[in-house]
């Protein structure tokens, strides 16, 4: 289902490859790829992309069905000996010293880091729709076009992914206070 | 439905855009990427570069050195960015790896992968000041067939082609990538000690390269 305010599905791989270049390195790192692995896994879905793009019919948004693949390539490659062994470091990573993202404060970055930590405690299930909805500001219903699972499953998942991560830094928080109380 | 815990919203906020790549991480997968398709398919993409962006990627590439690349990438307007690396994709590697390809193309059912021993018959070596992006292209071909070789699990092939680089390219614009790779396929062949005397060498001419730290890191950084 093509949702209204999508665009008509571009038909060119460099055009795709453009608009959806950032969406799909996020998603691949929330999803859990770590840092050495992700040029790889972003690599990987592009060229899957690239393979099926002509089959592609337009009957879901075009972010969807990428994010589709993205999941499947994360998990087709997340055996340990891959993903958790930094390869040797050569050209292509040493090879870029100059950083230009957007600017972040140390608050941000470890921001960052702690949610990052959080989607680890959540299963593949509940992470990958608190990334599309709460993240990402997907629709639900365009979350379940994109897994592949019922608005109920969705919702309920979602619900738990909420729950367990409220949890996880109430839980964490009280232990700074308390650490923080100790220490002053 | 359970809303989002006022906490976690306040971290999301916080977190935002931290995920996100930057322009350096889409010019490197653009790069490989472009190699493992072809020219054709990320090529096209390149037409919406601005005429600045690609003047300016293009540009810096015959300038050389990969700081400068990304530098330039840097000065590029945001919507620019990435169609910037798409022209410096096709402007570094990807004619050239066409090109190389179709010169070594094998007969079907045949090793496709050209051999140091097939390019060293290549041209004899260049004074750097005679070589334009053509030569740059050349250079990073050769490097990035090196890397490739390493992550495949062929160190001495890696060598092999580290080694030509050395030969046709002996004042190239990417030596530091060459060293840090030699030493990098020294230590995956246990050659220990030859590693450690061209680290060594590398982090005395170079010491705040932004390849000192692997080197430090490897088997021939300082013993520990």
């Amino acid at each position: 289902m093509r949702l209204p305010n999508d665009p008509p599905p571009p038909a060119d791989f460099g055009e795709v490859y453009r608009m959806h270049f950032d969406f799909a390195w996020r998603s691949a790192r929330r999803l859990g790829v770590p840092d050495h692995a992700l040029d790889d896994a972003v690599q990987e879905t592009f060229m899957v992309v690239h393979r099926k793009l002509g089959e592609f019919e337009g009957r879901s948004s075009l972010k969807t069905w990428i994010f589709g693949i993205i999941r499947r390539v994360v998990r087709d490659h997340r055996p340990p000996a891959r993903w958790q062994l930094a390869p040797p470091a050569m050209l292509d990573q040493i090879a870029e010293p100059v950083e230009d993202g957007p600017l972040h404060s140390a608050a941000n970055a470890e921001a960052g880091r702690r949610l990052a930590r959080l989607l680890d405690k959540l299963d593949d299930h509940k992470r990958e729709v608190f990334v599309l909805v709460d993240l990402e500001e997907m629709t639900v219903p365009e979350a379940a076009e994109a897994i592949g699972a019922n608005l109920n499953t969705v919702y309920a998942r979602l619900r738990a992914a909420r729950r367990a991560l409220a949890e996880v830094l109430a839980r964490e928080r009280a232990r700074e206070r308390n650490l923080e109380r100790c220490s002053g | 439905m359970l809303g989002l815990d006022p906490d976690l919203r306040q971290l999301v906020d916080e977190a935002r855009g931290c995920d996100d790549p930057v322009a350096a991480d889409r010019a490197r997968v653009t790069r490989a990427l472009a190699v493992r398709l072809g020219a054709g398919a990320l090529a096209a993409a390149a037409t919406t570069a601005t005429t600045a962006a690609a003047t300016t990627a293009t540009t810096a590439t015959a300038l050389g050195g990969s700081a400068v690349r990304t530098t330039a990438m840097a000065g590029l307007g945001s919507g620019a960015k990435l169609a910037g690396a798409l022209v410096l994709a096709g402007t570094l590697g990807v004619g050239a790896s066409v090109a190389t390809r179709s010169r070594h193309a094998p007969a079907p059912g045949r090793e496709a992968r050209p051999t140091a021993v097939t390019r060293s018959a290549a041209p004899a070596p260049l004074p750097a000041n005679a070589r334009g992006a053509s030569g740059l292209e050349e250079e990073v071909q050769l490097l990035r067939e090196a890397q490739q070789a390493m992550r495949e699990g062929h160190p001495d092939r890696a060598l092999a082609l580290v080694d030509e680089h050395a030969r046709r390219f002996p004042e190239g614009l990417l030596r530091q990538e060459r060293i840090a790779v030699r030493v990098l396929a020294l230590c995956a062949l246990g050659r220990t000690g030859q590693a450690r005397r061209e680290s060594e060498g590398f982090l005395r001419q170079w010491p705040a390269s932004p390849f000192s730290t692997q080197l430090r890191a490897s088997c021939g950084g300082p013993r520990r």
